[in-house]
């Protein structure tokens, strides 16, 4: 996460010229989540009680794993974005600034990884982890 | 971190108590933040108990009936006494407001706290500094810039268009609506704060401006506009009924319209 050197003109901060494509992508990713999240609660309670071999089922079918997939991207995405601005808010010391916002983008990545990784393997039919990892 | 106590030093002790003489009625007790830069003691809350009888019906008429009768230490700013210079804006009751304008009848209970406006540095009791709020309204252009040439008498609006400025241009830059919201109490070197936004706003909404989209790039920043995350106490305590939020919804609605021409930096 690169800290672009901030320029003050008497006292009044100048522009950085970019903002308004965060914002819009904060739109976005809420419109999308809204009925996308309603969709995952109700593939929750289809999933629900089907024991391994429904869930199994459920994921083998590449329309709910696409949309299950886009669904967390979407969340992280939206997740990401929201903690840099808290982070941005309430943290003023550049240092944790920058250690903060870098530690909110690797855990949003590896999530959205670890999301989609195990999706395809459950899609594949296989066991959510490769032979030898427990499962 | 931001700072989300007082400093040592900063924080107000139990003051002196002024009381009412014998056999005052309908006493209203005033609790007054005080501090005084050329003492090096803490902020202190200091009593004054009045009775509301001997003087007018707003807080600006208690605060001066103290200064002249019971203790001329007091300091405070005010002018107009009717709401429209903006200079007797403090911390009323907990909101932040005019003490002109204010009646102490319409305040909660017998004791009324003044304070002064929150998260500015403090000059002298009820008076701030407000050297950085004066900066960002300059920031902001305050004037019409037009690319015509000067008309030889008034430039022209239609109604509709002048309609457009209602709500905007009452703004009196008494800084209540910037000092009661949290995201300039933590970002105000970098959030221009809602009532440079709001004025900003009233140029941009101007048809005889000719500076929108250069006023929109000055604009455009993760903090100097899109701190605002709705938060809405600029238009709960706005004194004259303005609604700074609505005017950077406005502006941030021109940042992603059609007609936007950005600008390289």
């Amino acid at each position: 996460m690169s800290q672009v050197r901030k320029a003050f003109r008497k006292g009044v901060k100048v522009s950085e010229r970019h903002g308004a494509g965060e914002w819009t992508a904060e739109r976005l990713s809420s419109l999308l989540l809204v009925p996308l999240t309603v969709w995952a609660l109700w593939a929750a309670f289809q999933i629900a009680g089907g024991g391994y071999e429904g869930a199994l089922d459920w994921f083998s079918n590449r329309v709910n794993a696409s949309i299950l997939a886009v669904t967390l991207l979407a969340t992280l995405w939206h997740m990401n974005m929201g903690l840099k601005v808290i982070v941005e808010d309430y943290i003023h010391t550049d240092g944790a600034k920058g250690l903060l916002l870098g530690l909110n983008t690797l855990f949003c990545l590896a999530l959205a990884a670890g999301s989609v990784f195990f999706i395809v393997r459950l899609a594949l039919g296989s066991a959510p982890l490769p032979a030898g990892f427990g499962f | 971190m931001v700072q989300l106590t007082l400093p040592r030093g900063s924080r107000p002790t139990k003051g002196k108590v002024h009381k009412a003489p014998k056999g005052a009625r309908n006493v209203k007790t005033y609790r007054v933040y005080r501090y005084d830069p050329e003492v090096s003691a803490d902020p202190r809350w200091d009593e004054y108990q009045v009775s509301a009888d001997d003087h007018g019906p707003m807080l600006l008429d208690a605060l001066i009936h103290i200064k002249s009768t019971i203790d001329p230490t007091l300091t405070f700013r005010r002018s107009c006494r009717e709401g429209i210079c903006g200079s007797c804006s403090m911390n009323i009751d907990g909101r932040n407001t005019l003490a002109c304008t204010k009646g102490w009848e319409e305040c909660s209970g017998s004791t009324i706290a003044i304070a002064p406006l929150p998260h500015q540095p403090v000059v002298k009791d009820l008076v701030t500094d407000l050297t950085l709020f004066y900066a960002q309204y300059d920031s902001i252009k305050p004037y019409l810039q037009s690319d015509d040439a000067d008309p030889e008498k008034e430039r022209r609006q239609s109604p509709a268009d002048r309609e457009k400025l209602d709500g905007l241009y009452e703004c009196i830059l008494c800084a209540c609506c910037s000092t009661s919201c949290p995201s300039y109490w933590w970002n105000q070197t970098e959030y221009l704060g809602p009532a440079a936004l709001l004025q900003s706003y009233r140029w941009i909404a101007d048809s005889r401006d000719d500076k929108t989209q250069d006023r929109l790039d000055d604009l455009e920043d993760p903090f100097k506009l899109y701190r605002c995350h709705t938060i809405m106490n600029c238009a709960q305590v706005c004194p004259k009924g303005l609604n700074p939020a609505k005017a950077i919804a406005e502006t941030k609605k021109l940042m992603v319209a059609p007609g936007r021409r950005k600008q390289a930096a």
